[in-house]
């Protein structure tokens, strides 16, 4: 029989029977998040040629439809294989017969992982919904209530997200952070003021979203090198 | 800085994993501190040396102290 103890992150065996119930719920949230995620972006990217259609760029009807069909055609293939990997890279439950290592290990994961997932959900909800807002529009009871939800679940999850984030990351990923965070400033501020010189100089259109596009690249390199090299 | 992580975790025949563990933190952190990438914080260095039962000064060596 394995012996059990029980330690102050409750993974004894009253603490483990809570972490397996933790297990689905955290998979479900996993799932939701993915989906939305998927859902969320396919949206926004069919908006964004909807609106560049309505300016008068299509020619032809049925070439509208198809250009309307691309981003949720990528974006069911890109989501489709980030399911596919999010069910293969999730933590797994140890078996009957693991270490108190192994339960400790696993626990580790999986919270950091819900995280993630959650702070995922937030931001897929109000990708969602504040777009859906708009289109409903702000003047009716139902666009204000989606504009509530959109930006309250936004705020809250990356207040929460990043609160318990950083508590349950190691040393080792709040450096990547730091890298990160430097990185992105950097960037930021460099790309910023060579486009602010830039428009003194020549008549160049601000490039405000490259910018931010470039500065999250980035910081999104820097993380995965620090963190996963 | 230098250190014994590797040939003590190899001793008692755990894997980075197994290690990360027992320490509650990533196998990447293992690794990023076994191959001198990442000196670890004050309170995980005395976690790896209570886990090897040893002092922190016999597990890391400071390359800068002249002696």
């Amino acid at each position: 029989m394995m012996n059990i103890t029980v330690d102050k992150r409750g993974t004894g065996r009253d603490g483990r029977e809570a972490d397996q119930r933790l297990w689905t719920l955290g998979r479900v949230a996993g799932w939701v998040a993915a989906t939305s995620a998927v859902i969320a972006v396919a949206g926004v990217a069919m908006g964004l040629l909807a609106a560049r259609l309505d300016h008068g760029t299509g020619a032809h009807p049925w070439r509208e439809r198809i250009l309307l069909a691309v981003p949720l055609v990528v974006t069911a293939i890109i989501g489709g294989a980030a399911l596919l990997a999010l069910r293969r890279s999730w933590p797994r439950r140890p078996g009957p017969d693991a270490g108190e290592w192994q339960h400790r290990a696993a626990a580790r994961a999986r919270r950091t992982a819900t995280v993630w997932m959650g702070a995922v959900a937030a931001i897929a909800i109000t990708a969602i919904a504040v777009p859906t807002a708009a289109w409903a529009g702000t003047d009716t009871p139902a666009g204000i209530g989606l504009l509530a939800i959109g930006l309250v679940t936004g705020v809250v999850g990356l207040v929460w997200g990043t609160v318990r984030y950083m508590r349950v990351i190691d040393d080792h990923e709040r450096r990547a952070n730091l890298y990160c965070g430097y990185a992105g400033l950097s960037t930021y501020v460099i790309l910023f003021f060579v486009q602010m010189l830039a428009r003194k100089v020549i008549d160049l259109p601000r490039m405000d979203d490259a910018i931010f596009l470039v500065t999250s690249l980035v910081a999104g390199i820097t993380f995965c090198i620090v963190r996963f090299r | 800085m230098k250190n014994r992580l590797k040939v003590l975790r190899a001793e008692r025949d755990w894997s980075q994993a197994e290690l990360a563990g027992r320490l509650d933190v990533s196998r990447q952190a293992v690794n990023a501190i076994e191959t001198g990438k990442y000196d670890p914080s004050l309170p995980l260095a005395f976690r790896i040396g209570r886990l090897f039962e040893m002092p922190i000064e016999e597990i890391f060596d400071d390359e800068h102290h002249g002696g």
